[in-house]
């Protein structure tokens, strides 16, 4: 099995998924202010 | 205080109710995405290479979501289909480059859905699948240019819906190795797995649903106000929904069949623990309903782009864009006169697409960073972006070193054309907003 790039690459793509799941989370954030749902 | 904010929250749920009521433009990608390429890619890809590929099928539904969600932002901030407003900030070449990058990736992609719709109804009715395949275009043809295909796709959905729970369930009957499933999410391509690799994250992350959101969005007339409700579109349909779809597909297949090079009835054993005897008629339900609902998603887009090229409308109701219609429909009919294995063949058709999506990725952050829209992306956002951009790009660049290597012919090179034209126009972007924003000056 070639594993490509090894833990580098491994890094960089899981660091790119947890990337997209904050962008989401803020844009979540901001609808729930949007909306007055507040956490607190 | 309270009761004002207990007010606010239940206008907030309302508000989500009436969210889920409206949603749209993005499920219609995900149909698409959700389509027979892409179950013949996880299952071929789980036949052949076990678990060692799950990461890929992760990153497929994370990084679908993520190019939606940006071609999200772009149709809503600029409330214009994306080719008038490449047109406008980066010239009628480029725009003209996008057209053909999409009519090629979703051109080649109909003829294969078409075969797979005509040798399925083959294989159920026991007609040639040529007759079938001529008349499927009729029916689309029609059905389209009346919006009497809706119909039809409603039972398709259905379908697919219910080959998704089969597999769903079938994740509690069948012996997955977590162990496996776990040392799979690290990043590696087996001898071969090039194509399926490809394959798999070209059925989330396409040139097609990238560039056919803003048109689905302006048929919906969303416009900026609707960004929370197009937000929340985006994440259900692609992360959540097509995320359980592939990794469904990816792990019952992965655990159960032991080869990649199957036949519709050797992939349907996989269903064979869950449904029994009826596991073959499952799947070849399943696998028509995907190809009927991608065949009508599918066949709108070039036409979108095409008409927003001529300016054009975008609708039935401008008779030139029916037409065009018309005839994208009935140019898929000679999909069902091509040979071959159809689940490896539908694995490559995605491969190529993925070839085709770089350039999409990169045109839409440059747009997003441009004068044509009123709000800049955020930092993350752009490095998510050209991180995704550069694991496509890796992807598709491993599927055409495997294609060459086997030997230049007539396919690995028009492919290989296709990836030098494309990288070369994706560079060329990379340029254009170097000297737009003068970094090295």
């Amino acid at each position: 099995m070639a594993a490509i790039g090894a833990p580098l690459f491994a890094v960089f793509l899981w660091g790119s998924m947890l990337g997209v799941l904050l962008v989401f989370a803020y844009e979540c954030y901001v609808f729930a202010l949007d909306s007055g749902i507040r956490l607190t | 205080m309270g009761s004002s904010t207990r007010t606010r929250n239940r206008f907030s749920v309302s508000r989500v109710k009436s969210f889920l009521s409206y949603m749209g433009p993005s499920w219609v990608a995900g149909a698409i995405a959700a389509g027979p390429a892409t179950m013949g890619s996880l299952i071929t890809g789980g036949g052949a290479f076990d678990y060692a590929l799950f990461w890929v099928v992760v990153l497929s539904a994370v990084a679908g979501a993520f190019t939606q969600y940006l071609a999200m932002r772009l149709g809503l901030l600029t409330e214009r289909g994306i080719i008038g407003v490449v047109e406008n900030h980066l010239g009628n070449t480029w725009a003209w480059l996008l057209v053909l990058d999409v009519v090629i990736a979703a051109g080649i992609a109909q003829l294969l859905i078409m075969k797979t719709v005509a040798s399925v109804s083959a294989t159920v009715t026991g007609v040639d699948s040529r007759i079938w395949g001529v008349m499927w275009a009729l029916v689309l043809a029609v059905g389209l240019a009346t919006r009497g295909y809706r119909f039809l796709e409603v039972i398709a959905k259905t379908l697919v819906s219910g080959i998704v729970v089969v597999f769903v369930a079938s994740l509690f009957i069948v012996p997955i190795d977590p162990g496996a499933a776990v040392s799979g999410l690290v990043p590696s391509l087996p001898s071969g797995s090039a194509l399926v690799a490809a394959g798999i994250l070209g059925g989330a992350v396409h040139i097609t649903l990238i560039t056919m959101h803003s048109y689905t969005m302006r048929t919906r007339e969303w416009t900026a106000d609707d960004y929370d409700l197009a937000t929340f579109d985006v994440i259900t349909s692609m992360l959540v929904a097509f995320g359980i779809y592939s990794v469904a597909i990816y792990l019952v297949t992965a655990s159960v069949l032991t080869t990649g090079n199957l036949s519709t009835v050797e992939a349907a054993q996989a269903l064979g623990p869950f449904a029994g005897r009826f596991a073959e008629w499952l799947f070849l339900l399943g696998l028509w309903g995907a190809a009927v609902s991608t065949l009508g998603g599918n066949t709108i887009v070039p036409p979108f782009l095409l008409a927003d090229k001529l300016g054009w409308g975008t609708t039935v109701a401008d008779d030139r864009y029916r037409w065009l219609l018309v005839a994208a429909a009935l140019l898929s009919a000679p999909g069902a006169f091509i040979d071959g294995p159809i689940l490896s063949q539908l694995a490559l058709v995605l491969a190529i697409g993925t070839v085709g999506t770089p350039f999409a990725i990169a045109i839409v952050l440059y747009l997003l960073n441009s004068p044509a829209v009123p709000e800049s992306n955020s930092t993350i956002a752009n490095l998510v972006g050209l991180a995704l951009l550069f694991v496509s790009g890796t992807l598709a660049a491993n599927f055409v070193r495997e294609q060459v290597a086997m030997g230049i012919g007539p396919l690995s090179g028009a492919i290989l054309s296709f990836a030098l034209i494309l990288t070369v126009a994706t560079v060329g972007v990379f340029i254009k907003y170097v000297q737009q924003e003068g970094m090295f000056a």
